[in-house]
């Protein structure tokens, strides 16, 4: 039970000692705050980014296939178990022109289908959806200007693209009516690609009829079974794993499906065609034979025809003279009947009348048989002559058509041949399995969030170290003060469990309350300032805060009990002595001599008060100690602020005025013309600038042990070795000397050195990617480790990439160095009016780029650096505080003796400064290597933070700051100093 | 001629919130350079504010104090610092030696901050501790403790010695040797030793006896016939 009077005590007690109270509070709070602040950062940002990753349905599994997907192959993938969902899509990597520029972006489509359900789902920063053919939504992840475009612009796909992909396409204009963000590109690097200048500038949504292409070119898979599993669990990565694999299985099999298909097809209508083929030509053939029977047998009738009608006529002939001959006889006939005409009866007159009139007759029949005799003869001359065209028509006619058939056969017999030929090209297709890792910026968030964690177990270890140690102090103290009170309380019969009580609770109340207020502050601080730093570089949501409890909870239990235990040590060390010896005051601790005391020629040099200060430093060791730690640590954190502060702020700088000496950077549009274009070198030559050609080109995969999907590698061939040092400076990392890159071996950067973990001499594979999805690898031996800040290169010379790594380099870009002033407006214009130059940026652009990067850093960095002053603060107040209240017998004396108020200040601080400039000096030691261990930790990927660039400054702020602290310190408790009262002091013996 | 100390109608009043206690009222005493001077009295006498004020190490609410013709009672606290510094020598019950020095060094300690110190190691034997002037006091006996602590007062070389029941907390044999030494140092280079006690046996050895009751002078006799502290019976 614990008592009204023992609850008074307590009460009183807080508030007769507030700043010992506060004091308290401050550190644990101080401590909560970075432990608390620190380590829930990284948990705030995975769920952060896991929230919207759930939230937009982002896949799990990315399918690409060299020759696209049927139905048929998303039937099959949907059978899987392991698949929840899939949703076909199309995508195609193009150059487009934009008002504000080009370059590539890729394109992408969702194919609409009888699933209801959304993938990949798009934030809308600004407009609306696509409603219309023509329509489209422009990503908004891009710090390159080149195509960040505003809504109602048009982005047309220029005419350089590769036919192949413009027959993709039905559509080739669309006009922007959204400004999206996709969960696919969370980052402002989006990938490179194999055209224009090999990286995406941005990406855009189309409808699905913007795609004219019978397959699918891309699937997004939801996976099964992952139920609420965090995208950065250790689950998730198994499962995802476990499905990739299961998932290249499947792909092998619908591969080999796809080929079996497609070459028994092919085989099945090759062997059809070629029975069409002689089937076609029996007929077309034997048709030919049955013309050509059907002229030879007209052309004979001809003939018969010719030969009728000359025996005809000559029949005609006869029947001429005939009636010539019968025309005389009538003539004679007559002639003698008019002689005779009176000499015959009439009847016999009659007679020779009627036969003369017969004669007539039959001569005028005979007449009109010969005349319709030649008629008709003439008539079939003239058909005879007609027939004979006819045949001739007919024969010419045969002739094109036979010889149209045997090039129509041999056409039809070559293109059998050619499917032959193309069937055994048939290859079976290559698919390609990706997980989210493949999407840009994905993996490096789940690392940056890694490395904060790794931040977060080492900065606020110091913080908690130093805090529970002043609260030990201080509590043992406190306990140590009311050591007769303790007795009389003991001795009035009150249980010790009681009398514990009452310091647990002082202890336990300051304690939760400085927890709570610095869980609160660290929550709340910590996750927002660095998520506003890494939201530079990422595309994610606002933070959403304080998700994990379990950190809230051991926080707040280590806070608590760094109090509490050190109290409970110091009292039941106190409370086991018998209430009569409490009450005695404790035994003066006896003196001793110090070692220095042993080199007597020093401590006889030693001024009086000097040897007194000497003495007391190690008087207390417990407290020498706890005031070394806490100094150390506080200085040492300071030194660890401002040191990161230098290694990050010092990367534009050395990047940019010590690596990079370029003043601009032309990219090309054209790289097989750049190294010849007149334009470009006139233009240039104009200029007085020296330039320096040269192709940047991804990598894939160093060693095996980096590849394009973790850091962003670059293979840099600058043209000329010779004057490469007036742009690139080489510098060796520890020597320092000038490196010359030689024929035949490669630099690589510093950074990416680390990573390989390889030195001068290794050899490094490095391998490219190429167009048509192969890779080439050639193994090189690094020559040289150049000091880089910014990025990953690896170096090479022309020569040694055409040797290695296959064709000829196509510049595709220039540096610039001017020689006189740089006058960035008029320069950088006068370059991008040649027709060859895509774009021209001044190096300046970059550089603040970097640094703007770089300052999210900066705000951390402050945050430590306040916090490791309130902690010098605190601590020093607290010690100075505990020293003085100690001592404050001693120093009533010294009052009464006659010391002056200065005097016993000097005396009393000489010793707290002694040991704040040794605490100090320990903790500027503590501080390099502090300092070089955070900085390998909270490193991003594609940056290099300065090693070892603490700098003067760095070394004397901190200094500064410690010494400051301790002298707002002392100069706060002279009034405790000046209150000593010499009469009550010096009373009894307590 | 005046006297070495004179105290005119001194009144001291403890203000504790609205609650005022008065702990002297209205004395008046002189003392003569040289003397040995003993207050005695009970509990809450006041005897002890008296030789705070005397000690400068607080100040009268009224009257006049007045010590070696300079009137103390108006000084400003860093004067009083001074005259702690310069004129004044202590010596406390419970002896405040600085633990953490030897002997020899708390004598050095006081001796260091003086315009005229005498010799602190040759002070040291004065008082009998040539042997252990290296000794830190937790290894000393109480009476040496005193010993120290009267060593360090007279290395000052003071006008003033005040002794706060000195033999408070020793046996009655170190007690008398206390007060021998203290005795044999009064008048010394005109050095006034005031001694004050509740033990009224002391007065038998001063000169001058100051009885105080109440916050009030009762008495002041002055013996001419001092006995030796050797013969006092307790």
């Amino acid at each position: 039970m614990v008592t009204k009077s023992l609850w008074k005590n307590i009460y009183r007690d807080i508030f007769s000692s507030v700043s010992r109270f506060l004091a308290i509070v401050i550190i644990t709070a101080l401590g909560a705050f970075v432990f608390c602040g620190l380590r829930a950062t990284a948990p705030d940002m995975e769920n952060t980014a896991d929230k919207y990753y759930k939230d937009s349905a982002l896949m799990d599994y990315r399918l690409l296939s060299s020759v696209g997907f049927d139905e048929a192959d998303v039937e099959a993938l949907r059978e899987l178990p392991l698949t929840e969902y899939v949703k076909p899509a199309y995508r195609a990597d193009v150059l487009v022109s934009a008002p504000s520029g080009g370059g590539a972006v890729r394109l992408h489509a969702i194919a609409s289908d009888a699933e209801e359900k959304s993938i990949n789902d798009l934030i809308f920063i600004a407009g609306r959806g696509i409603e219309n053919d023509g329509e489209c939504l422009i990503g908004s992840a891009t710090f390159r200007e080149e195509i960040a475009a505003n809504i109602g612009d048009i982005i047309t796909i220029t005419d350089e693209n590769k036919s192949e992909t413009l027959d993709m396409l039905a559509t080739r204009e669309f006009t922007v009516v959204g400004i999206v963000q996709s969960p696919l590109y969370i980052t402002n690097f989006l990938g490179g690609t194999d055209i224009g200048s090999g990286s995406l500038l941005n990406y855009m949504y189309v409808g699905e009829s913007a795609f004219d292409i019978s397959v699918y070119t891309e699937l997004f898979v939801v996976a099964a079974d992952k139920g609420e599993l965090s995208s950065f669990s250790d689950e998730y990565k198994d499962l995802i794993g476990g499905g990739v694999t299961a998932l290249e299985d499947f792909a092998e099999t619908r591969a080999q499906i796809w080929y079996d298909r497609v070459y028994n097809d092919a085989l099945a209508e090759l062997t059809d065609a070629e029975n069409t083929l002689s089937e076609e030509r029996e007929k077309a053939y034997s048709e030919l034979a049955d013309a050509k029977q059907k002229l030879d047998d007209g052309e004979q009738e001809i003939a018969d025809g010719k030969a009728e009608l000359e025996a005809n006529a000559l029949e005609l002939e006869a029947a001429r003279i005939k009636i010539a001959d019968g025309q005389r006889a009538i003539n004679d006939a007559e002639n003698k009947l008019a002689q005779y005409e009176m000499l015959l009866t009439p009847e016999q007159l009659t007679e020779a009348q009627t036969e003369l009139a017969a004669q007539k007759t039959a001569l005028n029949t005979a007449r009109k048989q010969y005349t319709d005799g030649l008629t008709a003869i003439d008539e079939g001359w003239k058909k005879i002559e007609d027939s004979e065209q006819e045949i001739a028509d007919g024969r010419a006619k045969y002739e094109t058509g036979l010889r149209d058939a045997d090039i129509e056969f041999a056409k039809a017999e070559n293109e059998i041949a050619d499917g032959y030929a193309e069937l055994a090209e048939v290859k079976v297709p290559t698919w390609y399995v990706y997980d989210r890792k493949s999407n840009p910026g994905y993996d490096g968030f789940g690392s940056d969030a890694g490395r904060i964690n790794a931040l977060a177990l080492t900065i606020p270890v110091f913080f908690f170290l130093v805090s529970a140690l002043v609260c030990l102090t201080t509590m043992t103290r406190m306990v140590e003060e009311q050591r007769t009170q303790i007795g009389v309380i003991k001795a009035l019969g009150f249980r010790r469990g009681q009398i514990m009580f009452k310091f647990m609770l002082y202890a336990t109340a300051a304690s939760v309350t400085g927890a709570i207020i610095g869980i609160a502050a660290g929550i709340l601080v910590f996750p927002v300032t660095i998520w506003d730093a890494y939201k530079i570089m990422y595309r994610l949501p606002a933070v959403e805060l304080g998700g994990n409890v379990w950190i809230i909870v051991n926080t707040f239990a280590a806070a608590v009990l760094s109090t509490v235990i050190p109290t409970y040590i110091a009292c039941r060390g106190n409370l086991r002595e018998m209430s009569a010896a409490l009450m005695r005051p404790k035994a003066p601790k006896i003196g001793a001599r110090v070692l220095l005391e042993r080199i007597t020629f020093i401590w006889r040099r030693l001024k009086f008060s000097h040897k007194v200060t000497a003495r007391n430093i190690f008087l207390n060791k417990s407290r020498l100690f706890m005031t070394l730690i806490g100094v150390m640590g506080c200085t040492a954190l300071l030194l660890t602020g401002f040191g990161l502060r230098n290694s990050i702020t010092g990367v534009a700088v050395r990047q940019f005025d010590a690596i990079n000496l370029q003043d601009a950077e032309v990219t090309l549009r054209d790289a097989s013309t750049g190294f010849d274009d007149s334009e470009l070198n006139e233009t240039l030559a104009g200029l007085d600038c020296s330039a320096l050609y040269y192709r940047k080109i991804q990598i894939d995969a160093v060693s095996d042990k980096v590849t394009s999907t973790t850091l962003e590698i670059n293979l840099m061939i600058p043209e000329d070795l010779d004057s490469v040092s007036k742009f690139i400076r080489f510098n060796n990392v520890r020597s320092n000397e000038e490196l010359t890159l030689k024929p035949g071996s490669v630099i690589i950067t510093e950074k990416l050195a680390e990573w390989l973990k390889i030195s001068v001499g290794d050899t490094v594979t490095i391998s490219t990617i190429r167009t048509d999805g192969g890779n080439r690898k050639a193994s090189l031996t690094v020559a040289g480790i150049s000091e880089n800040y910014v990025g990953h290169i690896i170096y090479i010379s022309p020569e040694t990439y055409e040797r290695e790594l296959g064709d000829a380099p196509e510049y595709d870009g220039v540096l610039l160095k001017f020689n006189g002033d740089f006058e960035r407006e008029n320069i950088l214009t006068s370059i991008l009016t040649v027709d060859n130059v895509l774009s021209a940026l001044d190096i300046s652009v970059f550089r603040s780029t970097v640094a703007d990067m770089l300052k999210s850093m900066d705000t951390l960095v402050w945050i430590i650096i306040g916090s490791a002053t309130a902690l010098a603060f605190v601590v020093l107040y607290n010690l100075t505080n505990i020293n003085i209240t100690e001592r404050i017998r001693e120093l009533a004396t010294l009052k009464v003796l006659g010391f002056y108020e200065v005097e016993v200040r000097r005396y009393v601080y000489r010793e707290s400064r002694v040991l704040t400039v040794f605490g100090m000096l320990l903790g500027l030691v503590g501080g390099i290597f502090l300092t070089q261990y955070v900085i390998v930790t909270a490193e991003v990927d594609n940056i290099m933070f300065l090693r070892g660039a603490i700098t003067p400054l760095s070394y004397g702020l901190s200094v500064v700051i410690t010494l400051v602290s301790a002298e707002i310190v002392h100069w706060v408790m002279r009034r405790g100093l000046t209150r000593i009262n010499m009469v009550d002091s010096l009373k009894s013996a307590e | 001629m005046p006297h070495f100390i004179e105290l005119e109608n001194v009144s001291k009043t403890y203000k504790t919130g609205e609650v005022e206690t008065p702990a002297l009222r209205d004395v008046n005493f002189i003392t003569d350079k040289g003397e040995f001077c003993v207050v005695v009295g009970q509990s809450g006498a006041g005897k002890t504010t008296l030789l705070n004020l005397l000690g400068g190490m607080d100040t009268c609410s009224d009257g006049i104090i007045r010590v070696d013709g300079e009137v103390i009672s108006g000084y400003s606290q860093k004067r009083l610092t001074s005259y702690r510094r310069f004129d004044i020598g202590f010596v406390f019950q419970f002896y405040n030696l600085v633990p953490n020095l030897t002997a020899l060094e708390n004598v050095e300690l006081a001796a260091e901050i003086c315009k005229n110190p005498l010799n602190a190691a040759e002070t040291l034997e004065k008082v009998g501790l040539k042997e252990r002037m290296n000794h830190f006091p937790a290894q000393l006996s109480g009476g040496e403790q005193q010993r120290v602590s009267i060593a360090r007062a007279l290395a000052k070389n003071p006008k003033l010695m005040l002794c706060d029941e000195p033999t408070g907390a020793l046996d009655d044999e170190t007690g008398k040797q206390i007060l021998r030494l203290l005795l044999d140092f009064s008048g010394s280079d005109g050095m006034t030793v005031m001694l004050i006690t509740h033990n009224a046996a002391i007065t038998q050895m001063a000169k001058r006896v100051v009885k105080m009751r109440n916050g009030g002078i009762r008495s002041v006799t002055i013996n001419d016939e001092p006995i030796q502290p050797e013969e006092i019976e307790w």
